[in-house]
């Protein structure tokens, strides 16, 4: 249980406490002179001063006994998906029950602030019980959301103040970006590069490492027939082989460009980045269902080179997911180029280059790599555009 | 790969046109609007306009000293208390508007004037002065409504200056009118925003009232004393009511959901309702 940090008042209008002050006075000038109604006079001045103290006195006191009970936030969440967060509050009084508790929390991420609410309203908390808040969040921009701090705020009617109970707990959520629906010949388009360009070595070397066994298939070496699977065969004729795989060699290189524009579109630019993230997740995640071992790199910044080693496991793409959570507009073109020569000269791997430019300089068009520029991403893209 | 699409999240491609069409329905929810709704749900709150009208006539009886103060005697008073409790009600941002039914406060006039007499005498005065109080409150509408209130204000004041000098009258009807009609503008600023204001302006209205009647009819108040009391504890009580449904509708009228500040980075395709966050509650 949490006490709250503060509490912070808010007074009634001014004006309303003015008109009201000023008709006491002239209620008790006008009455005071007259001994008849002296009973009149105290009945009419004490009601509703009694009545103000009371509801002030009340919402005071079951704003300081309010506890933070807990708030079930998620540790991350997606992009363009939404999640529940429950804030449980519990009344420490045992006296009279919270009536009208208001909650609110604060929603901040780069840039943006929500502190306005939604406010949720518990009706009430009974004495010495617990009640739930409940938002259904939708984060729509990737990166790192605070959650918090949360507020609770008890105003009975004729209250002459606002007691807001303020929670100082933050939880941080990661927003993961949202994750794009590949078309289905992106795949097959990939694969074949990768046929093609990837694999340089068809023999096994002394440095891989057996994978598994499939069945033959016309051009597979003799040599690598499996003999206890293919003699355990019904068929005489079906035969499997060894399958080998160098653990230290890639099967397709993955380069995010995340340098800023030239031209000073940054709005422009900012949006292709966060296309060119969602779309580089979802390829990932269609290569690992295909079993290929991806090298993602990215600069995060000024001699900040990332590089991933994506394997076909949940652990390697939740990494490559967290990472592109964080990624910004924070590399440069010079050494974005060097990257780019460096995973050319790596031999065996296919590379990807996803660009946030319509068209690559010269240079950087004779690599051999495949260049997706963000005319391309569209087109691998299932995306449903607002009307 | 449909496992691991699955894994990510499999509702995902179902939910984004509705996420955006959704986003793309919701209006921003301003404080004006807030304000709109919270009084569009007072307007049609009838337990409310039920408790405006019983303070009213709590009221009215109490300033009339519960039946003491006679139209025969003193009948502009009587004909400003009455106007004030079939009329102020409707001129209140919540009555619902327009009121066509305008023979209802006309009606309520001759009553409050005519059943107290009933106990005394009613004769062709106070049947008189009843079907002044109706015609008047019959023919006033919209904005006369209003200005037979601040005439009403005037009278109160103004018969009550000492030996009636026909200068002096009119002049401290005028200033105690314009002192009220400052006052409720001042008011009527705050409350579209601060509706708990509502209360203490009602609190202060009736204190206003009975300073005037122990003031000016001291003498005729402390005949039924008791009757008084009891006048005085239903018009609070009432006012308690009217606090009450007017934090009720302050809670209903809050916004179920809240965009955030537009920014211009979104991961889809969405270019015209740009928003980092979208909250609401349950």
């Amino acid at each position: 249980m949490e006490r709250p940090d503060r509490i912070e008042l808010t007074i009634a209008p001014p004006i309303g406490i003015a008109a009201l002050g000023a008709s006491l006075v002239a209620v008790t000038i006008a009455g005071a002179p007259q001994p008849a109604l002296r009973a009149l006079l105290g009945f009419a001045v004490a009601f509703p001063l009694l009545w103000i103290a009371l509801a002030t006195t009340l919402s005071y006191t079951t704003a300081r006994a309010l506890r933070m009970a807990g708030a079930e936030v998620p540790a991350r969440t997606r992009a363009m998906t939404n999640f529940q967060l429950v804030l449980t509050l519990a009344h420490a009084k045992r006296a009279f029950p919270a009536i009208g508790v208001l909650t609110k929390a604060r929603f901040s991420t780069a840039g943006v602030v929500m502190d306005a609410g939604p406010w949720a309203e518990i009706p009430m908390i009974k004495a010495g019980r617990g009640a739930t808040s409940c938002w259904d969040v939708t984060t729509n921009r990737r990166g790192m959301l605070l959650v918090g701090p949360f507020h609770a705020a008890v105003e009975l009617p004729g209250s002459a103040i606002r007691a807001t109970a303020e929670f100082d707990r933050t939880y941080v959520v990661t927003v993961l970006p949202a994750v794009y629906h590949l078309q289905p010949f992106v795949d097959a388009l990939l694969a074949g590069r990768h046929v093609a360009v990837g694999r340089f070595q068809k023999l096994p070397a002394a440095t891989e490492e057996y994978v598994g066994a499939r069945e033959y298939r016309p051009g597979d070496s003799p040599k690598h027939i499996h003999r206890v699977l293919s003699l355990r065969a019904r068929d005489p004729n079906e035969f499997y082989v060894r399958e080998f795989q160098d653990p230290s060699r890639d099967d397709l290189s993955l380069v995010l460009d995340t340098a800023p524009p030239l031209d000073g579109d940054g709005a422009l630019h900012r949006y292709r980045l966060e296309k060119a993230i969602c779309f580089v997740s979802a390829l990932c995640r269609t290569f690992a269902a295909r079993r290929l071992t991806v090298r993602f790199v990215c600069q995060r910044g000024a001699r900040d080179i990332t590089t991933l080693r994506l394997r076909p496991l949940d652990a390697d793409l939740d990494r490559l997911e967290m990472e592109l959570a964080q990624v910004e507009l924070r590399g440069d073109r010079a050494t974005l180029g060097r990257v780019l020569l460096d995973e050319v000269r790596r031999r065996g791997a296919a590379l990807i280059f996803v660009s946030l430019r319509p068209r690559e300089q010269v240079a950087q068009q004779r690599l051999p790599m495949v260049t997706l520029t963000p005319d391309h991403i569209p087109v691998f893209t299932r995306e449903v555009v607002c009307q | 790969m449909i496992d691991w699409l699955r894994r990510a999240d499999p509702a995902f491609y179902h939910k984004e046109p509705r996420l955006l069409r959704t986003r793309a329905q919701i209006p921003r929810y301003t404080e004006e609007a807030q304000a709109e709704v919270r009084l569009s749900i007072l307007t049609a709150d009838r337990t409310l306009h039920a408790a405006t009208t019983v303070v009213a006539l709590a009221a009215y009886v109490a300033a009339t000293g519960a039946g003491a103060l006679e139209p025969r005697g003193d009948w502009l008073t009587v004909w400003a208390f009455t106007v004030f409790a079939a009329a102020a009600p409707r001129a209140l941002p919540w009555w619902p508007q327009p009121d066509r039914a305008m023979w209802r406060p006309a009606l309520l006039g001759i009553a409050l004037i005519t059943i107290p007499a009933l106990w005394t005498r009613v004769d062709a005065t106070v049947l008189g002065i009843a079907l002044l109080t109706g015609a008047t409150l019959y023919l006033a509408r919209g904005r006369g409504r209003v200005a037979l209130l601040v005439l009403a204000v005037g009278l109160l004041f103004g018969v009550r200056m000492p030996a009636h000098p026909l200068i002096v009258a009119p002049l401290a009807g005028i200033l105690a009118a314009g002192a009220g009609i400052l006052g409720v503008g001042a008011i009527a600023r705050v409350w579209r925003f601060r509706p708990q204001v509502a209360t203490w302006s009602a609190f202060a209205t009736l204190l206003l009232a009975y300073a005037y009647i122990f003031a000016f009819d001291a003498p005729t108040v402390a005949q039924r004393v008791p009757a008084e009391m009891a006048a005085i504890a239903v018009a609070y009580l009432g006012v308690c009511i009217i606090a009450g449904r007017v934090r009720r509708a302050e809670l209903m009228a809050r916004p179920s959901r809240v965009l955030s500040l537009p920014q211009s980075i979104v991961p889809l395709l969405d270019s015209s309702y740009h928003h980092a966050i979208i909250s609401s509650f349950e």
